[in-house]
């Protein structure tokens, strides 16, 4: 039911190491600890093995809609400073952002977790301190809900999992389009009755 | 796009300013009397030279150093190069107040990037002319920047004085005087969301990317300005295969040159090698790069070629022209 081919949907790629970079910020949600021990392994590995210095990698890490991996990335690494554990979104950006505003251009900024958490952690990290896109990676984790704007009463549902959907704010049934917007971090949801009021298609499940 | 399919506007010469011995400022404004089109920082003019015949002889990229905002005139300087292919000697000795040129609309290759929090300028000697226009635009936009300027001495170091007085952050660097910028100095404790830009010779920028790596700044916060003048070399001939036409190129000119002397017209836009434009497919032959738009692969490939500033290394190319 989607249209294919709408380029400004993300295309989310693995986390890999920039070997370009400085210092190296991780930070995920929920599932997404398991891209950060791997990036973290590798990190590792590009290093010679060692871990890189302290100053080098930071991990913030908040648990979400769970599961909760944090005693794993804690146990994990031993070489390596333990992750920063925080109860939601909003207290793990306000953190990381603190630390990124003390950082330089050398910064990369690796993100795993849902789309929603995706794409706030960019909006602390791009509008909040200014790092561009160039430098920042992510990788979605988890689920395949996305987060959704309503255009009609513009209530954003972060984790919205079927195409149609009821919007939490104005209760209207919404369509799901592909369109992204990079600097709000959301997809469309369109109004599907609107010309023929209660004639509403059986939502289908988000697969991407 | 602007390729030299495309009209271009008629100029006048209506100032001329010795800014130092080598370097002259032109003013230009439409012939007619009617607005230029505003242009963005960055942005660089191709002038159309004619002898007294009225045969193109020389075609130019220049940057502008006017306001970017004020259609009224625009102005380029140019410095004179004795050793060059002759458009500067022409401008210099050969161009009055009053007379006639033909530009093209402005085109930028070396933009400011709109989302960059903070922007540090760094030129050497006559480098700077992208960065007048450009300080111009940071200053109306209040986005905050920093001038370093690297030069030989007085001659070459054009609009030194104006910018002394008009930029409280620029930093001036006479070589003469055993001056040098230090690319890591600058760069080093610069915050998040800042860019870099250069204007200047090869070595220079090498410097300031070579800097900016060592330090972990993403690539594509570093900026040049990578048209080159077109280099001299032997003459060659080039066979064009669709048009079944053999042109012989002299070795002070560019194929693309010695292609419009023969009336044809390539697309085109830069003539320096940065935009892309005049990529041309080579179906024979072995090919001197000199362009920065290229791939090394395709370089070594010898499969394409940019034939604003490209040259053969054998004494016959076959062109996909
Ligand atoms: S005209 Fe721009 S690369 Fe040749």
């Amino acid at each position: 039911m989607s249209i294919p081919g709408i380029k400004s949907k993300p295309v989310y790629t693995g986390l890999t190491p920039d070997p370009g970079g400085c210092q190296h910020v991780l930070a995920g949600e929920g599932p997404g600890a398991e891209a950060l021990l791997r990036l973290r392994r590798e990190l590792a590995e590009g290093n010679d093995g060692m871990a890189p210095e302290a100053s080098a990698v930071a991990l913030f890490y908040t648990a979400g809609a769970g599961p909760d991996q944090g005693e794993e990335l804690a146990e994990g690494g031993r070489d390596f400073p333990q992750p920063w554990r925080f109860p939601d979104t909003e207290g793990l950006c306000s953190a990381l952002g603190d630390y990124l505003a003390d950082s330089g251009m050398g910064v990369r900024l690796y993100v795993a977790g849902s789309e929603a958490f995706l794409w706030r952690v960019v909006a602390t990290a791009r509008d909040g301190v200014g790092i561009s896109e160039a430098a920042i990676q992510m990788e979605r984790c988890g689920p395949p809900a996305r987060p959704v704007c309503c255009i009609h009463c513009k209530t954003t549902d972060p984790a919205v999992s079927t195409t149609v959907y009821q919007c939490p704010g104005c209760g209207l049934n919404l369509f799901v389009r592909d369109h992204f917007s990079r600097r709000l971090g959301v997809y469309q949801g369109v109004c599907v009755d609107a010309e023929a009021p209660g004639d509403v298609p059986e939502p289908e499940e988000l697969d991407s | 796009m602007i390729t030299s399919q495309q009209p271009s506007i008629p100029v006048r010469v209506t100032g001329i300013d010795q800014v130092t011995p080598s370097v002259k400022t032109f003013t230009l404004e439409h012939t007619e009397g009617i607005p230029l089109p505003c242009f963005s920082g960055g942005s660089h003019v191709v002038v159309t030279m004619k002898d007294a015949q009225g045969q193109v002889c020389h075609r130019n990229p220049y940057s502008l150093t006017s306001p970017p905002d004020d259609g009224r005139c625009y102005r380029i300087s140019v410095r004179r190069d004795d050793a060059g292919r002759g458009g500067s000697l022409f401008m210099h000795e050969r161009v009055g107040e009053g007379d006639f040129l033909d530009i093209s609309a402005p085109v930028n290759l070396f933009p400011l990037n709109v989302l960059a929090r903070r922007h540090v300028l760094i030129a050497s000697g006559i480098g700077i002319t992208p960065f007048l226009a450009q300080m111009h635009e940071l200053r109306q936009r209040g986005v905050p920047y920093e001038l370093h300027y690297q030069f030989r001495d007085d001659d070459g170091a054009p609009y030194r004085d104006a910018i002394a007085a008009r930029e409280p952050t620029a930093s001036f660097y006479e070589s003469d005087q055993g001056e040098y910028l230090d690319p890591l100095a600058i760069l080093r404790d610069q915050p998040l969301g800042t860019h870099v830009y250069v204007c200047g010779p090869a070595g220079l920028i090498n410097d300031v990317s070579a800097a900016a790596t060592k330090l972990g700044w993403p690539p594509r916060h570093v900026h040049s300005e990578a048209f080159t003048a077109p280099p001299v070399g032997e003459p060659f001939t080039v066979v064009c295969h669709r048009s079944e036409r053999e042109i012989e190129v002299p070795g002070t000119a560019s194929v693309l040159e010695a292609l419009e002397g023969a009336g044809l017209e390539p697309a085109c836009s830069c003539r320096g090698g940065a935009c892309g434009e005049c990529e041309t497919r080579v179906l024979e032959g072995d090919i001197e790069h000199h362009d920065h738009f290229l791939s090394d692969d395709v370089k070594a490939a010898n499969s394409r070629m940019m034939i604003c500033v490209s040259r053969a290394r054998t004494s016959r190319v076959v062109l996909d022209l």
